[in-house]
């Protein structure tokens, strides 16, 4: 009976606290969300940009563009997730171009962007934007030094049409094109990433080779 | 009879900060909140984030809890707990995207995973819901604590053996071969089993010094 006295003793009726409780809740969570959604914006632009300027080795600086329904590059301010990137090294040349890709890895969507260099003969590197992989295993595709390093002017391999064949993970180390690197106990989340890379490249490599990479610096003309 | 009730457990509010920490630790005693612990303690920084992460949700619905002990209708009161726990784990969630979201994207899934911690149900069933805001707070404290200090080391030995770093720096010599072993949910197993092992030894010492006296 001691308890009864404890726990609900001044109690109002059970459906009545509930809705209380989860409306006070419901609030609660609306409050912190906008209170933390500039905050969190902020962060995933930071670590979109430091990763478009990781898988570009030479490029400083950066544009976000969108490729129109026509083929040409429009210049956009708010980078959305069909954004390219083009980074420019410090006499303003075309570095190379920023690819984000996303697709279904060991638990849930894996996010990334890789790095393509301006003749589109090469990768020039790639870094996982996000992931749920498990930590310690398949999440090392986000940390793992050779793994990451195996993406670094990577040649692709092209077949006869000069269409990108899918990448393939090395049995030990990486040494023909389009060959990357494995990781001990992430192999679903390492193939996840190369069959992420490999359906954008197929995707993206024919809408680009038309254009002109050699843009002119915006506000030259 | 609630005062009885008091007055049979008399607690001091330093008692129940030092139960969590040794007497009845969370890990190491009550053998709960094991899924997370296990899960998320191959390294350091997982470890202390994800232990902080489960101390801050105990403490915040330990106290919310504790205050409306005498409101929450007894037939409705563990969907009124989860429904308050969620809340502070949905909340906690979207700090730590807001302040760490590298961490935020290595901790995962197991971030909303604290909802399902037992040891928070455990300890608002066993004490918050029945005793002072006070009392709660510092109960929730002293668990948290024990439960950050069990995984940290934990965390700590499995990144040391398993990568050879410590909190991502390196420390073990290059010809050191990492046992990935520890890393990987066995790791997790071995080790909790030789902190516990450790715990009895030390605890049987303690006990055997008492006697004596």
């Amino acid at each position: 009976m001691s308890e009864d006295k404890v726990l609900g003793n001044s109690a109002p009726s059970p459906q009545r606290f509930l809705v209380v409780i989860a409306v006070v809740a419901g609030f609660a969570i609306a409050g912190v969300h906008e209170l933390t959604r500039p905050w969190v914006a902020e962060q995933r632009a930071t670590l979109l940009g430091r990763s478009v300027l990781d898988v570009l080795p030479e490029a400083v600086t950066f544009e976000a563009y969108r490729l129109r329904t026509d083929g040409s590059l429009e210049r956009i301010e708010e980078p959305d997730a069909a954004a390219l990137f083009l980074g420019r090294d410090a006499d303003g040349r075309v570095a190379g171009v920023a690819i984000p890709a996303s697709g279904f890895g060991y638990q849930d969507r894996i996010g990334l962007v890789y790095g393509l260099d301006p003749e589109q003969r090469r990768l020039l590197g790639m870094r996982v934007l996000e992931s749920r992989e498990t930590p310690g295993l398949g999440a090392r595709i986000a940390d793992d030094a050779a793994f990451l390093e195996s993406f670094v002017s990577l040649e692709l391999s092209l077949d006869d049409a000069g269409r990108p064949r899918p990448l393939r993970i090395a049995a030990t180390a990486p040494a023909g094109p389009g060959e990357i690197d494995a990781i001990t106990g992430a192999t679903v989340s390492v193939r996840a990433v190369a069959r992420i890379i490999s359906e954008s490249l197929s995707e993206w490599l024919q809408r680009l080779q038309g254009l002109d990479f050699h843009l002119e610096e915006p506000g030259d003309g | 009879m609630a005062e009885a009730l008091e007055e049979l457990h008399a607690e001091t509010a330093t008692e129940r900060l030092q139960a969590g920490l040794w007497r009845q630790n969370p890990i190491l005693v009550q053998a709960l909140g094991m899924c997370p612990t296990l899960a998320v303690s191959n390294t350091a920084a997982n470890a202390l984030t994800m232990g902080l992460a489960t101390a801050a949700v105990l403490l915040g619905s330990a106290l919310v809890i504790s205050t409306l002990r005498e409101t929450i209708p007894r037939q409705v009161r563990l969907a009124s707990f989860v429904l308050v726990i969620a809340t502070f784990v949905t909340i906690t969630d979207m700090l730590i995207e807001a302040i760490a979201i590298e961490m935020h994207r290595a901790l995962g899934a197991f971030l909303p995973l604290i909802v399902a911690n037992c040891l928070i149900l455990g300890r608002i069933e066993a004490l918050a819901s029945r005793r002072s805001p006070r009392l709660a707070a510092m109960d929730a404290l002293g668990m948290g604590a024990g439960f950050i200090c069990c995984l940290l080391a934990l965390g700590a030995v499995r990144e040391l053996l398993g990568q050879g770093t410590l909190f991502g720096i390196m420390l073990l010599p290059e010809r050191f071969e990492p046992w990935v072993v520890m890393l990987l949910p066995g790791g997790g197993f071995f080790a909790l089993a030789a902190l516990v092992l450790a715990f009895r030894w030390v605890q049987g010492h303690a006990d055997v010094v008492e006697r004596a006296r």
